[in-house]
């Protein structure tokens, strides 16, 4: 122990934006034993606070930075001996004895370079803020050694050495302070304390806690008080962790400097993600900043290793048992989250009362839950049983509208990578958003053949039970639910999609409850659960960001599969988010994915001339299956009805409408009293615009012509009033149900009696509707609503196919005998593949991603399928220039076999009782038929390609030409050697490139720039919506660092 | 309260998006576009059917009254570069044709036919299987390709649910005795759908009255379906009868109209004459020397008559008669097209009809004129010809014709001209979905 007197030299750091500057001079005044000095730093322009009386304060005009007005007090002031610098901030105020024992301990510890007090809350001296600090072995993560706000109940009064502390309010030996020339300006005074500590240990000196001795601290600077940020700490965060960075960088081996530096930003990569699934979007940002703050202040590091190199005596081994591991990283990690975790339980914790009805509650959601699972499922098997016994024995789903579904991985992912739909003679596709749909469900094992089926097959069932979860939102009456769920699930129109194979419009149905869902939830609308006395459980909802991501990712499902919906949803989006208050960005953000996906139609509509007919058909496209349908009146897609229905077995007298519209009456019905009732007028009122947008939508999509004439196989069509119906469906039935919530337990007196009698009765005979409409829809011999069904997955003769997979990649012609003629189409993959989604194209016959642009189609082939079809000579060069390699007769199609059988040119190769295929031969050349080739006085070279590139080998040679057999969009590009080739006209419409003599390497490959642009941005935005839907418990992750 | 108006607004929004909803217009989606393309099929040989069979096969019982055979048989082919198909043959060039004459047994009388291109679709309006008549189909396929050929009858009760299916190699031939296949069928019409590049089909219809033969003759193919026939030679005297065979497939009302030398005759009855669908309708044809039956119909029908030449029994039962008969197909009218037949022995005139007022003119290979008349619109005649056997005889486009053959001792038949144009057939082309189809 040292009897020297001490000589204390306060120095006041202060930027003249703390309001606490009074505070701290009359703290300091107040302390038992004052410093010797005082000095106080303060800019020009900022005003002088008043001074305590007896209190003499020395104020020095300076910048705005600590460290440079320390320096500056410094330097106008020669060490004395035994001088020690009390480094406060102008938010530092502390407690009268905190100098006093601060001195005694440095008196003690004479070789304690830093002895540093306990920082406590400014308006709270009991919970602390920092008791030292330590960091990991790495370095490049800050460990606080008390966590944020504990109480101090003298548990840590024993703590003496730690690596580190906050310098703000330490004493710190004036010489050190001087030999390490201030703190590090890399850190920008984040970090930096940490970083004089380490130092002060390596150049042999210590640092030590004085718990005793405490300092309200209001961290105006890491709170963001100081650049009025409203953000608080997360507006440092950049900072802070970027000067943890800096640290690792700084006491890392050199060898380790640049793998840190990588680490920097793969560290970064997966914050983000997690900041993305906390919804914490701005976070984002700093997150991903961080690395590159750390590369801007890279070039500091080498000057502070120098430093840190000369001015240490002891080895890095000296502070290696303050460094924590990584397990002792994980259980802090860990501590701090069940703190959080714990602290959120606290608050939101339900009285036993309240608990034991909230299990009840439960139990009986469950249990309605478990009772809708089984009955939707029985309806599923009852209508479409014979679906899934098919799926179970390995055949697939098909109809003419939705194609087969045994669709490849490969397939579908070439079609949405490209952008070049390779049906017929292929087209530039708009988007490729619906076979990114199906990639998910075709990359499950069984592939799309199974998921797509069983997603068909037990499409009723889905719905129903995302029904029951959204209409959870709107009421806790199971009953409620349950029946309100099984009408959505048993939607008329909804059965009709399903029958006719519209993909689109089932999938919008089972995910438009999704949607809802989400975006009443990110509001804070839903329904706590009903407890007693009238009450609510939570009794105020908090909206959830990840609901609203949720519904953005809904949104964007809905709209990819039925693009209809994206006008009438974006209106329901902004609506919502105009009226969520504080919560209506987070509302509005759920219809960026959609927007995005749906960006080139939205373009292409502004184009075709905003609010023109033409644009509307843009809008209203089908991506998936579609068939023509009769349009029909508004008031049968209010009841789901399509133009005919049939009536019941054994009614006669009964008319179909009723019979099959008795669901939607029940839903008009319940809507009707809901209205009547005045119960939850602002959420029946939403039902009935949503309802009344979806007659609006339904008519106008059912009176635009969608699939016009295109040169493929696929007939015109316009658009599905299902989508419409569905939004009638939803906003009818989450009416009713929203005006349902708490009846039953409201209901009092004679009145209430009345009340409970006459929903018992709605009740009972909305479940008899139900199961009557089943029964009826279900019974044996009543007539398919569509022509859905189960057939082999093996389409084509397998010569055929097989011819299809190959490199030279054929196309397969089938015919098919009609009546006056043949029907003919050129099949790229085992059957007519719709799932791919539509490439869409304009009324003219133009690819809506090229308007104008008349493209070569299938229908070029007519004539020469009259030829085969008359058994004359002169159709296989036609066929050989589009690579269609083989001409299969459709099974019983006797007299186009027959023809081909005569046709000497073609070669019989098989004949099975999937249908007798033929070989194309080339004229004179022995070369296969293929996608593409090389010409030079005859086939030089045939291709390796898949449906949208290929590459051959020219092997030198005289000049060619490069022909594609495919539609000659104009964004086809070729490369000879990796030199562009240049573009040549062909007579067919196919694309042609001149290749130059002596190439040897030739590729080619469709390439637009646009579509690849949109892919991605839909990429990142579905990712984004994805991650950000998971829900992180919102309180308990908070926890992790901000 | 404002709640309740919140509600009310929204409700009355909502039936008001019901009623201005209906007001949209609706725009319809086309049809999947078709292609109507004109196929021209190659050009194939032309082929007969052979000799007549006698049904119950060549029984020789020692008598010749009694015999099913006969020892006075003659067999003509006219025709050059012939090659035999099975028991008939296939010619080169645009005409051939086979006449045979039996002179006793069952099936004695005169049986000529005119050599015909295969075709996939054709209807033989004529035969019958009722109890004492033979109807034995013969496909020839000249052709070098294979080709299956289905078989559907109709009768008087419709189409019939019996029906052959059968498959002739190429250069070959089959036949079939429909009363096989269905009998009991007075009056009947076949169709024969082949595949490749069609059959040629020829029906022989024979029958026989207790012991006494009543008549042998081909029916051939007339013109397909068509809503304006005419079937010419159906002139008879004396006994002899004409009988006219309709159907429509899927029903028509036809209207009927006799020509005779001067024009229209009187023909009481058939101005409107119902066919119910696929039914074999069989209407009595007036006896006028010379005349022709006009089919206007308002769906397609095909048609063809009978004429039944009774003849008296020389060393028979007392009043026992025998009778030849002779099958004439209906010919398209206003197809514009030329036809052309190949004489063979035993033909003694042209019978012919005119729907336009004109000169009338047939002529040989070298285009000489071997017989014409000046006639009327709608009038028939018979123009008396002597011309060698193997004479190429081609009429003017626009009127039906045809060569008629006579013989001692009441012998008829008749030989059908035929277009000697390669016709293109129309096809329509369409699109559409392939996926397989549910099983």
């Amino acid at each position: 122990m040292s009897h020297a007197r001490l000589l204390v030299r306060a120095i006041v750091v202060s930027d003249g934006r703390s309001t606490h500057l009074t505070d701290v001079l009359a703290a300091i005044a107040a302390q038992s034993l004052r410093p010797d000095i005082v000095h106080v730093a303060l800019p020009l322009d900022a005003p002088r606070p008043a001074v305590p009386d007896g209190l003499t304060v020395d104020w020095r005009d300076t910048t705005r930075t600590a460290s440079r007005g320390i320096g500056l007090v410094l330097a106008d002031h020669p060490a004395h001996p035994h001088e020690y610098l009390w480094l406060l901030h102008d938010d530092t105020a502390p407690l009268p004895d905190a100098l006093a024992q601060l001195v005694a301990t440095a008196k003690k510890r004479t070789a304690a370079a830093v002895v540093a007090p306990a920082h406590v809350r400014w308006d709270d001296a009991s919970r602390l803020v920092n008791l030292g600090v330590t960091t990991t072995r790495v370095g490049a993560r800050r460990i606080d050694l008390v966590e944020q706000d504990d109480i101090n109940q003298g548990q840590y009064d024993e703590r003496d050495d730690v690596l580190a502390a906050s310098l703000a309010a330490a004493l710190v030996r004036r010489d050190v302070w001087e030999a390490f020339g201030g703190v590090e300006p890399a850190y920008r005074a984040y970090g930096d304390s940490l970083h004089f500590c380490r130092r002060a240990w390596r150049a042999g000196h210590d640092v030590v806690m004085v718990p005793g001795a405490k300092v309200r601290h209001a961290q105006d600077g890491l709170r963001g008080v100081r650049s009025g940020s409203s953000r608080g700490a997360d507006s440092t965060y950049g900072l802070r962790r970027t000067g943890e960075w800096v640290h690792a960088l700084a006491w890392a081996p050199a060898l380790a400097v640049p793998f840190l530096v990588l680490w920097s930003f793969v560290s970064a990569a997966t914050r983000a993600l997690l900041r993305i699934a906390q919804n914490e979007s701005r976070m984002v940002g700093a997150d991903l900043a961080v690395p590159w703050r750390l590369l801007a202040r890279l070039p500091q590091v080498p000057g502070m290793r120098a430093r840190i190199r000369r001015g240490s005596t002891r080895p890095p081994s000296a502070v290696a048992p303050f460094l924590l591991g990584t397990r002792a990283v994980v259980s802090y990690v860990r501590a701090r989250e069940l703190h959080a975790y714990d602290r959120w339980r606290a608050q939101a914790a339900p009285s036993d009362m309240v608990r034991l009805e909230l299990e009840r509650a439960a139990a009986r959601r469950r249990g309605g839950l478990a009772l809708l699972t089984v009955l939707a499922i029985a309806a599923s098997v009852a209508l479409h049983g014979t679906w899934l016994t098919a799926i179970v024995s390995g055949r697939m789903l098909a109809g003419p509208a939705l194609g087969v579904t045994d669709v490849s991985v490969a397939t579908l992912w070439e079609r949405t990578w490209s952008g070049w739909s390779a049906e017929g003679f292929g087209s530039p596709a708009l988007d490729g958003a619906f076979s990114a749909l199906m990639l998910p469900l075709a990359a499950l094992p069984g592939g799309l053949r199974v998921w797509l089926g069983l997603l068909l097959a037990l499409a009723v069932a889905l719905a129903a039970v995302s029904a029951w979860f959204a209409l959870g939102a709107a009421t806790r009456s199971v009953w409620a639910r349950g029946l309100g769920a099984l009408a959505y699930g048993l939607w008329p129109l909804h059965l009709q999609a399903i029958a006719d194979g519209r993909v689109g419009p089932v999938i919008a149905h089972l995910m438009l409850p999704w949607f809802a869902m989400g975006l009443v939830r990110a509001a804070g609308w839903h329904r706590g659960e009903a407890v007693g006395g009238g009450e609510e459980f939570p009794a105020r909802r908090m909206p959830s960001p990840s609901a609203a991501m949720g519904a953005a990712f809904s949104l964007v499902v809905v709209v990819v599969a039925s693009p209809v919906l994206l006008l009438p949803l974006l209106l329901v989006v902004a609506v919502a988010g105009a009226c969520a208050g504080r919560a209506r960005w987070r509302v509005w953000s759920a219809a960026v994915p959609a927007l995005v996906a749906s960006g080139p139609a939205l373009l292409a509509a502004w184009a075709a001339g905003p609010l023109s007919r033409d644009a509307w058909a843009i809008i209203a496209r089908e991506n998936g299956p579609a068939l023509s349908s009769e349009a029909v009146e508004p008031w049968r897609i209010v009841l789901g009805l399509t133009g005919h229905s049939a009536g019941a077995p054994g009614l006669p007298g009964l008319p179909g409408t009723v019979v099959v519209g008795a669901i939607g009456l029940g839903a008009v019905v319940a809507a009707a009293i809901a209205v009547a009732s005045g119960r939850a007028p602002w959420a029946v009122a939403s039902g009935l615009v949503v309802a009344g947008l979806g007659v609006v939508t339904g008519v106008a999509a059912q009176a635009t012509v969608v699939v016009h004439a295109d040169g493929l196989a696929d007939a015109p069509a316009n658009g599905f009033a299902g989508p419409g119906s569905t939004l009638v469906a939803a906003g009818l039935i989450g009416a009713a149900a929203a005006a349902s919530s708490r009846l039953w337990s409201r209901a009092e007196g004679r009145g209430g009696a009345l009340v409970r009698t006459a929903s018992s009765v709605a009740v009972v005979a909305m479940a008899g509707v139900l199961v009557a409409a089943v029964v009826v829809e279900a019974w044996p011999g009543r007539a398919e609503r569509g022509d859905v069904h189960a057939v082999d997955p093996t389409v084509l003769p397998l010569v055929a196919a097989l011819e299809q997979d190959l490199a030279t990649r054929q196309r397969v012609l089938v015919l098919t005998d009609t009546d006056a003629g043949v029907d003919f189409t050129v099949l790229e993959t085992d059957g007519t593949t719709v799932l791919t989604g539509r490439a869409q194209s304009a009324a003219d016959g133009s690819p809506m991603a090229r308007p104008g642009v008349v493209l070569a189609t299938p229908s070029a082939l007519a004539d020469t399928v009259a030829t085969l079809a008359g058994a004359g000579a002169g159709a296989t060069p036609v066929l050989a220039d589009w690579g269609v390699g083989v001409v299969v007769a459709a099974p019983g199609s006797i007299m186009i076999a027959s023809s081909l059988s005569q046709i000497p040119e073609l070669d019989l190769i098989g004949a099975s009782d999937v249908g007798t295929s033929y070989r194309v031969s080339r004229a004179g050349d022995d070369a296969p038929v293929s996608r593409a080739w090389l010409e030079r006085d005859g086939v030089a070279a045939t291709a390796a390609s898949d449906s949208w590139s290929g590459r051959l080998a020219a092997d030198g040679g005289a000049a060619g030409t490069l022909v594609i057999a495919a539609a000659g969009d104009e964004r086809w590009t070729a490369e000879a050697d990796g030199a562009a080739l240049e573009r040549v006209d062909d007579a067919a419409g196919r694309a042609a490139f001149a290749v130059p003599e002596g190439a040897q390497d030739v590729t080619y490959r469709y390439e637009d720039p646009d579509y690849r642009a949109w892919w991605w941005a839909s990429l990142a935005v579905v990712a984004w919506a994805m991650i950000g839907m998971v829900p992180l418990h919102d309180r308990r992750f908070q926890a992790v660092r901000r | 309260m404002m709640r309740r108006i919140v509600v009310l607004l929204a409700a009355a929004a909502a039936v008001l998006a019901v009623v201005v909803a209906g007001r949209i217009p609706v725009e319809e989606p086309g049809e999947a576009p078709v292609t109507v393309a004109e196929v021209t099929p190659a050009v194939q040989p032309i082929a007969c059917p052979g000799p007549v069979e006698i049904p119950v096969g060549d029984i020789d019982s020692g008598d010749p009254d009694l015999g099913s055979g006969s020892e006075d048989r003659s067999y003509d082919v006219a025709g050059e570069g012939t090659d035999p198909v099975g028991a008939g043959f296939r010619a080169d060039g645009d005409a051939a044709a086979s006449v045979e004459r039996i002179g006793t047994g069952d099936v004695a009388g005169l049986a000529a036919a005119s050599c015909l291109a295969p075709v996939r679709d054709q209807w033989l309006v004529g035969g019958s299987t009722a109890l004492g008549a033979s109807a034995r189909l013969v496909l020839t396929n000249p052709s070098d390709a294979s080709s299956e050929a289905t078989v559907t009858l109709y009768g008087g009760l419709g189409e019939l649910e019996e029906h052959a299916v059968l498959s002739i190699a190429p250069g070959g031939q089959q036949d079939v005795l429909l009363e096989a296949v269905a009998a009991e069928v007075p009056a009947l019409a076949v169709r024969v759908v082949a595949t490749g590049a069609g059959v040629v089909a020829q029906l022989q219809d024979s029958r026989l009255d207790g012991f006494q033969a009543a008549g042998t003759d081909w029916v051939s193919r007339g013109a397909s379906l068509a809503t304006s026939l005419v079937v010419p030679g159906v002139g008879v005297s004396g006994d002899a009868t004409a009988t006219l065979r309709l159907l429509a497939p899927e029903g028509a009302t036809a209207h009927l109209t006799l020509a005779g030398d001067d024009g229209a005759v009187e023909w009481g009855g058939v101005s409107a004459l119902s066919l119910e669908p696929g039914v074999v309708t069989e209407v009595p044809v007036p006896a006028i020397a010379s005349g022709a039956v006009q089919i206007e119909a308002d769906a397609p029908v095909v048609a063809g008559a009978v004429l039944t030449v009774p003849r008296a029994v020389t060393d028979g039962p007392a009043g026992a008669s025998a009778a030849d008969l002779a099958w004439t197909p209906a010919q398209a009218v206003g197809d514009g097209a030329a036809r052309t037949l190949m004489i063979g022995e035993h033909v003694t005139a042209i019978a012919v009809h005119a729907a336009q007022a004109g000169e009338v003119a047939f002529t040989d290979a070298s285009g000489e004129v071997v017989a014409s008349a000046t006639m009327r619109a709608g009038s028939t005649r018979t123009l008396a010809v002597d011309l060698p056997a193997g004479t190429v005889v081609t009429g003017p486009a626009g009127v039906a014709w045809i060569a008629v053959l006579s013989d001692d001792p009441g012998f008829v038949a008749t030989l059908v001209p035929r277009r000697t144009d390669v016709e293109s057939t129309e096809v329509q082309v369409g699109q559409r979905p392939y996926v397989r189809d549910g099983s």
